[in-house]
């Protein structure tokens, strides 16, 4: 099933032609690698998806990009309700400067979704959700600034889970962290893909290739090659593909 | 921290050796000898006020020259419920007025609409009482047909207008160091502007907001000059209590109307000199309580909890 339909997208940020006609299509639960070397886009076109470039001043966006076949940028679409539906974790962990109950709890009660009783269990599915709810139980009052990096990493993802989103985007979740939080978070995103759809941006190979079932390689604003993950690995169709992906320059 | 560590006498002797040090020394004490020596004077002087009504000096509720009656209450009130006043006004406009430029008002007006405001902070307080004369007093009798409208609602206004510029820079300045991540979070999860504004930023700013609104505070209550012009200056607790429409006596004006005719050594003198000590211990807990809310503030962002 295409979950997200991206036709002939084109992002402009402070006049510079960041993203070109980009055309692809992602399917449902499943996991879709972004990679591409620094300032290829690849960010911008994850935020594209929740249309979290709009807060920057001086972005003008052109083309379509239909989720579950609706154009997001029809000028109809409620741009919160989109977000809450496309949840995004960041590069570095950015939990709230609040409990860690109440990180998970923030997009439930600004959505007004559960309060009480309702809440609370759904903090703990959210928090079970990313296997952090046993590390945690006893301490939900605790300031989340109290985790560990990957903890925080995975606190925010739970914050993510707990409005009900379709989609999960994360951009480059992994690039502030040890390995061994690298490895669970990478763990985490197979298992969420059973779920959720999810979109990673990455600039580590050997991630794209561990965790994504479809890969799109960016250069320079520009979609080089797209694919089943296997297929690009192995059989790259582009000469650019091949030589980034042995890592002749990224 | 380096002299706790090594000892005082390690540092007099760094002193011997590096003359300069000496001299950087002494001009970074000054200040601190200074407050001591001013604190020091104010009690000498205030001393015997204290020491003739004991604490009916402070909350003895009659203050009248002629009788030699020195009780400051009236005048403690009248520049607590002044400065109440102003607050009440002050604390909403300049706490929005901050929040709209930092997160509101587009990048380029900003530095514009904040150099306008600090302006406003540099306008020499006499004319404020200036304009709180001529312009602000009338209209406050006028819209409450009292007499005059030389009362502690038009100092309340007065002072409010002066503190806004220290309440609006100092939460600014928190307000724009409210990390871009924390509102980026609370956006990509959905939440409207004011939503993130309400629930992110202006809690995480709360600390910085309390801190600026003590200091407008601290800079109201030792404000004398456009407070004396427009108070109306009646060393009487309004009846009833909370009457903004009359006349009060704040301690500021009241040291300064009176010094002049005050003669040296005077019981009058000496208890002006205590309505000093009152007003430098006021202020002294206000600006450690900012301080302390400061430090808690920048101690949090940290991450120990």
């Amino acid at each position: 099933m295409v979950k997200v339909d991206i036709r002939q997208l084109n992002v402009w940020l402070k006049g510079n032609h960041v993203l070109k006609d980009i055309t692809l299509t992602t399917k449902e639960n499943a996991v879709t690698a972004i990679m591409g070397p620094s300032g290829c886009g690849k960010t911008t076109l994850l935020r594209a998806i929740n249309r979290m470039n709009e807060i920057i001043a001086g972005c003008r966006t052109t083309g379509e990009l239909y989720i579950n076949g609706r154009n997001i940028y029809d000028g109809e679409t409620n741009v919160y309700e989109l977000r809450r539906s496309v949840g995004m974790v960041f590069q570095k962990p950015n939990p709230l400067p609040k409990s860690i109950f109440e990180n998970v709890a923030f997009g439930v009660k600004i959505h007004k979704m559960a309060n009480g009783e309702s809440l609370a269990s759904i903090v703990e599915r959210s928090l079970k959700e990313v296997a952090l709810w046993e590390e945690v139980k006893e301490r939900l009052n605790d300031s989340a600034f109290s985790l560990s990096g990957g903890q925080q990493q995975r606190l925010c993802i739970a914050r993510a889970l707990a409005v009900n989103p379709e989609i999960i985007l994360l951009d480059e979740p992994c690039s502030a962290l040890d390995p061994i939080a690298t490895a669970k978070i990478e763990a985490l995103m197979r298992k969420l893909a059973e779920k959720y759809t999810v979109i990673i941006v990455t600039h580590n190979v050997q991630q794209a290739a561990r965790v994504s079932d479809y890969v799109a390689f960016l250069y320079l604003g520009e979609l080089v090659e797209y694919g089943p993950t296997k297929h690009v690995f192995e059989n790259p169709q582009s000469k650019l593909t091949e030589r980034y992906l042995t890592g002749e320059f990224g | 921290m380096g002299f706790r560590k090594r000892g005082m006498s390690h540092f007099l002797k760094r002193l011997k050796a590096e003359p300069v040090e000496v001299i950087l020394f002494l001009c970074a004490s000054s200040s601190i000898i200074f407050l001591f020596l001013m604190l020091l004077f104010i009690a000498k002087e205030g001393a015997q006020a204290f020491l003739t009504f004991g604490i009916n000096f402070i909350i003895g509720s009659v203050w009248e020259t002629n009788l030699d009656l020195y009780g400051a209450f009236p005048l403690i009130y009248g520049s607590l419920m002044v400065v109440a006043g102003a607050v009440v006004i002050a604390v909403p406009l300049g706490v929005v007025t901050a929040i709209f430029i930092a997160e509101v008002l587009p990048f380029s007006f900003r530095d514009l609409i904040k150099s306008l405001i600090e302006l406003l902070a540099s306008v020499p307080s006499i004319i404020y009482g200036f304009v709180g004369l001529l312009f602000i007093a009338p209209q406050v009798a006028r819209l409450f047909g009292i007499s005059s409208g030389t009362v502690a609602l038009t100092a309340s206004i007065v002072l409010a207008i002066m503190s806004i510029p220290t309440i609006v820079g100092v939460s600014g300045e928190v307000i724009a160091a409210v990390p871009r991540d924390f509102k980026d979070a609370a956006l990509a999860l959905g939440a409207t502007k004011w939503q993130t504004i309400k629930s992110v930023v202006i809690p995480t700013a709360k600390s910085g907001i309390l801190a600026s609104i003590m200091l407008g505070f601290g800079r109201a209550i030792g404000e004398t000059v456009a407070v004396l012009m427009v108070a109306g200056n009646v060393a009487l607790i309004p009846t009833p209590p909370w009457n903004y429409l009359s006349p009060v006596y704040p301690l500021t004006a009241t040291i300064a109307m009176q010094m002049g005719e005050a003669a040296v050594g005077s019981l009058e003198y000496s208890a002006l000199f205590g309505l000093g000590m009152i007003l430098f211990i006021v202020t002294f807990i206000v600006n450690t309580l900012a301080d302390a809310i400061v430090k808690r503030e920048s101690k949090f962002r940290s991450g120990v909890k």
